[in-house]
């Protein structure tokens, strides 16, 4: 008996799991935002036109934008002058880098929040120094600018990744013509650098900006219950047992989504060289 | 031809390491279907359960328990009528057990079959009849009250009388209030002067607009241990929390105090009941036997720190400390202008979680 076996079959494990766990529940969402409830399954739009219509969720999808936006620019200030850092290093060694890239998944997620929390809460270490030093205490536990401060912690290391892997492949000859030609460094840096690293930002943003939007975790433990994202309406919505309106949220969102995503394709980064 | 050899022995590898992890499952499969002991299984909050007892349960009666926890009682509805996994007993708290009730979710137990239910407090009993009014289905676990836990060094016992506190432009920031929506609303309801179980939507609205209006004094919504920490760790004043908090709270820094405000409060009861479909009813009631023990009641009790409703228990605490602590066991009093939350139909329940979104999103 001979089996046979392509290169093909390799991907079936994974394929599996996909359809498992990526496209029925992609198919049930469908059916749920399009259907009256669970025991009417006649089509219809009003789950989606009611939630976007909602007040309530106008507001949390306002906010989720928002704080999503302010977390992918502020990664993105962040990371690109520490790309070109590493970029000039002398010790230009990969492994470096990705023990940078790696560095903050040691700490367990929530206990990296949790830790958060203990610095910015009302008597917590932030406070205390600013005290001592004569200030007037910040309150900043329980408000959106502590579930930036999240975001930034958790998603970071995605928007340094690929703007670093594109950075280290430009030539460095386009750079030495550009001095030649007389460009100054400005001028070198928007006019060369900046362009050849766009793939990298596009996609350092995709990957910081659509798991941004849709968080709910980070926003449960740092925004003290005091604060409602999308991801938290939805998570309600699904805990009541209101599969359908939950899922015409969710439809809405998916949109958000797919919108970044069509912005940004065919302009990332296409030689996959942004992946490790 | 070396190359091409090599990739065969490759996939050779690749087959055989598919039949063997394929084996191996069938055998796992085949050994667990085979053991013989008898499953129960469980379904209660978190930490809410000593695991000791659970381990005790399953030598002494030669049993497997299978033990699932939720964090909160719609995330356990929500469980139980997904019908993914069937449970034997279940632990909530009142309106959501009446609910279940409501919705034919559960059934009666056998009163022969449980005879420690002797063991179980008159007032406790009181309480649960308001749900169970034939004592038919419902067998306490914990009960207690909803209060303030408060730092008797900056807030005064005599501000903290009344629910009113909560509202004060003073204590702003330094307020923590129930992630809850009812026990959130009862607070709003009290200081209103309306029933705590209402369903007159214009006094709902009332005490929503109440608590959007608080909302900037509130420095977060927590349940449970969250907040107490709030109050040990001094980063907040006072908490709206529940009975069982307070002990430990105050043990942990006797400066921190429980109030029941004047104008009443919700007497909270969380109780098993047996699932409608449980696949071993005999082996749920050996099991809700064997936690009305007085020793095992006890051995809980010490465990939680929530009032036991399991008289026979109480009287084996010769702890002054304990039995006097007022938080822990309030006196008959408070039932008269307390009372337990009832399950207020979909409709309601609906409003309130619409409510509770508008004031999460101000």
């Amino acid at each position: 008996m001979k089996i046979k076996l392509s290169k093909k079959w390799l991907a079936s494990p994974y394929v599996i799991w996909m359809i498992g766990f990526i496209i029925l529940p992609l198919i049930t969402i469908f059916i749920y935002g399009f259907t009256v409830s669970k025991t009417d399954s006649s089509f219809t739009l009003d789950n989606i036109i009611n939630a976007a219509k909602d007040e309530v969720n106008l507001k949390a999808m306002g906010l989720s934008l928002l704080i999503s936006l302010i977390s992918t620019v502020i990664c993105f200030l962040l990371a690109y002058p520490l790309a070109m850092c590493l970029n000039n290093l002398k010790m230009k060694r990969k492994t470096f880098v990705v023990f940078l890239f790696i560095l903050p998944m040691w700490l367990n997620f929530t206990l990296q929040m949790t830790a958060i929390n203990a610095i910015l809460e009302q008597e917590g270490i932030l406070n205390l120094i600013l005290t001592k030093l004569g200030m007037d205490p910040l309150h900043i536990a329980n408000t959106p600018y502590a579930i930036v401060i999240g975001m930034i912690l958790d998603y970071f290391p995605f928007m340094l990744l690929p703007i670093y892997n594109v950075i280290s492949r430009i030539d460095h000859r386009l750079i030495e013509a550009s001095r030649d030609l007389g460009a100054n460094n400005f001028k070198t840096f928007f006019k060369i650098i900046f362009p050849l690293s766009l793939p990298g930002v596009i996609s350092g943003v995709t990957m910081v900006f659509v798991p941004a939007i849709s968080d709910f975790a980070i926003a449960e433990i740092l925004g003290g219950g005091r604060l409602l994202l999308v991801g938290n309406i939805i998570e309600q919505d699904f805990k009541l047992g209101k599969y359908n309106t939950g899922s015409g949220l969710a439809l809405i969102l998916m949109a958000f989504v797919l919108i970044t995503m069509a912005l940004t394709s065919g302009k990332s980064d296409k030689e996959g060289g942004s992946m490790l | 031809m070396k190359m091409n050899h090599n990739f065969s022995r490759v996939r050779r590898i690749c087959v055989e390491l598919v039949l063997v992890s394929l084996i191996a499952i069938v055998a796992i499969g085949t050994f667990t279907a085979c053991s013989s002991k008898e499953k129960l299984y469980v379904l209660n909050y978190g930490d809410y359960l000593d695991p000791e007892i659970v381990s005790d349960f399953e030598k002494e009666f030669g049993v497997k328990v299978i033990y699932d926890e939720y964090p909160a009682p719609e995330d356990m509805y929500a469980k139980v009528t997904s019908g993914a996994d069937k449970y034997d007993v279940i632990c909530s708290s009142e309106y959501m057990l009446e609910k279940l009730m409501q919705n034919d979710l559960i059934q009666p137990f056998d009163p022969a079959n449980i005879p420690n239910y002797a063991n179980l407090s008159n007032q406790a009993l009181t309480f649960m009849k308001m749900i169970d009014p034939e004592s038919k289905y419902v067998i306490p676990q914990f009960w207690g009250t909803v209060g303030i836990l408060y730092d008797s060094t900056k807030v005064s016992a005599e501000e903290v009388s009344s629910w009113s506190v909560l509202m004060d432009e003073k204590h702003k920031g330094q307020i923590v209030m129930p992630n809850s929506e009812r026990d959130s609303m009862l607070v709003a309801l009290k200081i209103l002067g309306y029933d705590i179980n209402t369903k007159d939507k214009k006094q709902l609205d009332e005490a929503a607009e109440l608590l959007i209006k608080q909302k900037p004094l509130v420095q977060a919504y927590l349940l449970d241990k969250a907040a107490r920490m709030k109050i040990v760790s001094g980063n907040a004043k006072m908490a709206v929390v529940y009975s069982g908090e307070a002990f430990l709270a105050n043990e942990a820094n006797s400066n921190i105090k429980y109030s029941i405000p004047k104008e009443g409060t919700n007497i909270w009861l969380d109780a098993w009941v047996i699932s409608k479909d449980a696949p071993n009813k005999p082996l749920a009631e050996k099991f809700l036997n064997y936690l009305c023990e007085p020793e095992v009641a006890l051995k809980n009790f010490e465990y939680i720190y929530y009032t036991t409703p399991n008289q026979a228990a109480l009287d084996l605490i010769d702890d002054e400390k304990v039995t006097s602590n007022n938080a822990m066991f309030p006196d008959d009093s408070i039932k008269e202008n307390s009372t337990v939350f009832k399950y207020l139909g979909a409709e309601i329940e609906e409003y309130y979680s619409m409510l509770w979104k508008k004031i999460k999103s101000e």
